[in-house]
């Protein structure tokens, strides 16, 4: 059963480094994420799912994919290399013990509510961790310049944050997110099917565009 | 690319940072010397100058009472006039910045240890042999220089090395190694392949061109590159001109691992050892947020 779900944001610039100085904003963003992971203390297990690949789980002692951002000095040591949104959730956790559950990030809707499904019967006790991000076109900084649907998509994604209701991930289109570049569609869609029909008390930690990608941060427990 | 762990440096204690190359910063207490042509000969010109520099990331200041090139006589109890108050001056407003002075005179270099001064910049490469034994009595570092034999004060005529870079290399490095067993601690001796000291313009620019040759002996290498005469050759560039020229070759020298420049126009060397110093990996970037949202 999932006890607790906390959804967070999945920028390179949370991987350890990979800011080079400390960035005032990113820090921020940080300890909101700290702050609403301690938010599953007590749960048996952290299970973290993201955007990835492949829908698979990955090791937790698999590389970081910081190098692949911010390339420095030192070679490279061989191995398997984590997906972004996990290896940001292995970060943020620190030594939680964690499971990493990648989702394939063009998985269909149904699929990732299935997954979510299975999740929630599970019998331990479980701290979701859902890495997600917003679309990264709200404004004509934004990565990928602006996008006129981009702040109603995401206004629809926080007030069903801020309202704990899992229902409206699901009408997220695949494809409307990918050109949105919406980095969470697929995380978000698992987190429908897990907590499907429960009562909630949300907390909103983190809800800001610093860089022009949408970075949300809330926990949601069961009312 | 040559990224080493620089050496550690540490002046009469005082250990210097190492993230990127050091900022010397030329204050010159002289009426005629030739970049900034008496700007600093007054004691609150001079003290204004300083607080610039250590404001702009200056490291150390060199403070210098004798204009290098010829010109009119200065004795030493003039220098001594010229340089030692101001020193004292410096040491007790400014306790953290490492303080350089520019003499080859050891009856000044003692009096400057004194008075606080942590590095005695013998521009004149020995001229005085008890220069190196003031170094040794106080601790205090040291920069090995190389004139090719010139006798202070004087300007190069038609200098010949079969090899300068050896030559240059040959020299200050015995010069160290000769100072560490007279007892300077090693951890202050800098070598200085002095360009334009004995040099002409290609002498300095092949001294530039093998830089690697002098950070690969260990020491760490002093680069006096600023407004120099073969940049203004290379470049036919008068004195006021010459800025672009003297940042480029610091970028040069800052690549092949140059541990401290002395320099005029310190805002802009703190930004182009910066900016190298990150390239190298040395340094993180100050801040990188473009394509990682």
């Amino acid at each position: 059963m999932i006890v607790r779900a906390v959804t967070c944001p999945h920028p390179p610039l949370l991987l350890p480094g990979v800011t080079g100085g400390p960035v005032p904003e990113v820090e921020e963003l940080r300890t909101a994420c700290r702050a609403a992971v301690e938010d599953l203390a007590g749960a048996d297990v952290v299970v973290a799912v993201g955007g990835a690949p492949s829908t698979r789980v990955w090791p937790v002692e698999a590389l970081s994919p910081r190098h692949l951002f911010a390339p420095g000095t030192e070679p490279l040591p061989p191995g398997e290399v984590l997906p972004l949104s996990l290896a940001v959730a292995r970060e943020l956790l620190g030594a939680v013990p964690v499971e990493l559950h990648g989702v394939d990030a063009a998985l269909p809707v149904e699929d990732c509510r299935g997954y979510g499904r299975r999740l929630a019967v599970r019998p331990e006790r479980i701290g979701l961790l859902i890495m997600a991000d917003g679309s990264a076109r709200r404004g004509p900084k934004a990565p990928g310049y602006e996008d006129p649907r981009a702040l109603d998509l995401d206004g629809v994604l926080e007030d069903a944050l801020r309202a704990g209701d899992p229902e409206p991930f699901l009408k997220l289109e695949p494809e409307l997110a990918d050109d949105l570049l919406v980095g969470g569609r697929a995380a978000w869609q698992v987190l429908s099917g897990a907590w499907e029909g429960r009562a909630t008390r949300a907390k909103c930690h983190y809800s800001a565009d610093p860089f022009g990608v949408w970075y949300p941060v809330f926990t949601w427990t069961p009312a | 690319m040559r990224v080493r762990r620089p050496p550690e440096i540490r002046f009469r204690g005082r250990a210097m940072r190492r993230d990127r190359a050091l900022i010397m910063a030329i204050v010159n207490r002289t009426p005629d010397s030739f970049y900034d042509r008496g700007a600093t000969f007054g004691r609150d010109q001079a003290l204004a100058a300083v607080e610039r520099a250590v404001a702009d990331g200056a490291d150390i200041v060199d403070i210098g009472g004798v204009k290098a090139g010829p010109g009119a006589t200065v004795d030493v109890p003039e220098e001594i006039r010229r340089v030692i108050p101001f020193v004292a001056e410096i040491r007790d407003r400014f306790p953290d910045l490492a303080i350089s002075v520019d003499t080859w005179r050891h009856e000044v270099g003692r009096l400057a240890c004194e008075a606080g001064a942590d590095l005695l910049n013998d521009t004149w490469a020995g001229a005085d042999p008890k220069l190196a034994d003031v170094a040794a009595e106080f601790g205090a570092g040291y920069v090995c220089t190389h004139t090719g034999g010139a006798v202070p004060r004087t300007r190069p005529h038609r200098s010949a090395f079969a090899d300068v870079v050896a030559d240059v290399v040959d020299e200050v490095t015995g010069r160290a190694d000769a100072l560490v067993r007279a007892g300077v601690p090693a951890a202050g001796i800098l070598i200085d392949p002095t360009h334009d000291f004995g040099k002409n313009t290609w002498h300095s620019l092949e001294l530039t061109r093998r830089f690697a040759q002098l950070t690969e002996s260990g020491w760490p290498v002093l680069a006096s590159l600023s407004n120099k005469d073969f940049v203004g050759e290379a470049l036919d560039a008068a004195v006021p001109d010459r800025v672009a020229g003297s940042l480029a070759v610091t970028a040069v020298c800052a690549w092949e691992g140059a541990a401290v420049f002395r320099a005029h126009n310190i805002a802009e060397t703190r930004d182009v050892l910066d900016m190298v110093a990150v390239v190298s990996g040395r340094k993180a970037p100050a801040r990188a947020v473009r394509g990682l949202a």
